[in-house]
């Protein structure tokens, strides 16, 4: 080292020192500055580190509890709907079985409007006139297209002889006498009251008089007074059907009334004309000159 | 929508009525009645009508006949047309529907199967 007489620095060796110090200070305020920013970078890290830890507590220390939480919750939501499908499988069932209900209810009252059609048509013909060829007519219509027979006869009980006269035969040709005596069987039965069908129905071929398949007594009160006899049906019939023997019972009572009254009021009209000729024979004035 | 009018021809009151009688259960219907074929005719010169029930064997002029003359006639020859008839034959059928009838229904008739026949027939006649 340079240093002046008096044993200090010279000049030029005083400004290295002073620019050396300088460079020293600046270096340890760089130092220092950095020390400060590692400093707060620890500071950061270790509040992050704290921040991670504490995460990872709450993380560890949450999930054994919740998860059992959730299967439960979720247990009792597939329980809860697993109840609600059962009901409403229920309901539907309930629902299925009201429309199954309902629609066997409206089939019979089909069945049943079906059946009060013909009964107040047929009593309704029955009683819509006097003349007896057309109550005969109206019960010949009935039997053909309301029951579907096809060869029938209606007779008359001969209170005097007990025969039967024909008074009407259709489909039969000439199968069926005029008068017949009921021997033992379905035309006795009726005679007597009984009604008689065939259960099940016979051949058709080979028609007998005295065995029809069906056999209705036509009577007033307890009196009979005629017979229908069907003997074979309309080849689309294969049987006899509830709303037929509805007829039956229909013509046993409303045709006999309607026959038997036509016939009473058929024979006073040709009394009252024979008497009201007879009146006027009576009352005439006599011709001049007699 | 007017009604619809349906034409019944049948020579058997009781029948006449109770086909009346069924058809009065739809909305809104018109029923004319002809005794024959001959009625028919004269009938469906005056009056509109949507549909023909028809039975086959009638006095004066019978079904087929009627049905035959409605389908040769321009205004008449669409018209839709059931038989209603004692005649249960296949070979009658045959010769019904061959003659131009729509449908063909063996009587003793159940009315609900005559009401579904008339309701699908007039939704065709429709489209």
């Amino acid at each position: 080292m340079n240093r002046s007489r008096d044993g200090g620095p010279r000049d030029g060796e005083r400004d290295d020192l002073s620019a050396r110090g300088e460079e020293l200070r600046n270096m340890f305020n760089r130092a220092r500055a950095f020390t400060e920013e590692l400093l707060r970078e620890n500071e950061r890290l270790r509040f992050r580190v704290a921040g991670v830890e504490r995460e990872m507590e709450q993380a560890s220390g949450k999930t054994p509890s919740s998860v059992p939480d959730s299967v439960a919750q979720l247990t009792e939501r597939v329980r809860a709907l697993e109840r609600e499908r059962d009901d409403l499988l229920a309901r539907f069932r309930q629902v299925e079985a009201m429309n199954r209900s309902v629609a066997a209810r409206y089939e019979d009252i089909e069945t049943q409007n079906n059946h009060l059609a013909n009964l107040y048509v047929a009593s309704y013909q029955l009683h819509a006139t006097l003349n007896f060829s057309e109550v005969l007519d109206t019960v010949r219509e009935i039997l053909i297209n309301l029951i579907g027979a096809e060869g029938f006869a209606i007779f008359w009980v001969d209170d005097r002889t007990g025969q039967l006269k024909r008074e009407l035969s259709q489909g039969m040709g000439a199968s069926v006498p005029e008068k017949i005596r009921p021997g033992k069987g379905p035309l006795l039965d009726a005679v007597e009251g009984q009604s008689y069908y065939a259960d099940p129905l016979p051949d058709p071929k080979g028609v007998d008089p005295a065995l029809p398949l069906a056999c209705i007594p036509l009577k007033i009160g307890t009196r009979v007074i005629g017979v229908v006899a069907i003997y074979h049906l309309l080849r689309q019939k294969e049987r006899f059907e509830p709303l037929d023997f509805e007829l039956f019972t229909l013509l046993a009572g409303h045709a006999a009334t309607a026959l038997f009254s036509s016939k009473l009021y058929q024979r006073s009209e040709k009394k009252l004309s024979e008497l009201q000729g007879f009146l006027d024979l009576l009352t005439a004035p006599s011709p001049p000159g007699t | 929508m007017s009604a619809t009018t349906f034409l019944i021809v049948e020579d058997s009151p009781t029948m006449r009525q109770l086909l009346a009688f069924s058809l009065r259960r739809l909305k809104d219907c018109r029923i004319i009645e002809a005794v024959d074929g001959v009625d028919a005719l004269k009938k469906l010169t005056t009056e509109h009508v949507d549909l023909v029930i028809t039975d086959i064997n009638m006095p004066m002029m019978d079904g087929l006949k009627l049905i035959s003359v409605i389908r040769s006639n321009a205004r008449t020859k669409t018209l839709p047309i059931i038989i209603v008839t004692t005649e249960g034959a296949e070979e009658d059928r045959k010769r019904g529907l061959a003659l131009g009838a729509d449908a063909y229904i063996p009587k003793p008739i159940h009315p609900s199967e005559l009401l579904k026949t008339i309701a699908s027939l007039l939704e065709h006649a429709r489209n």
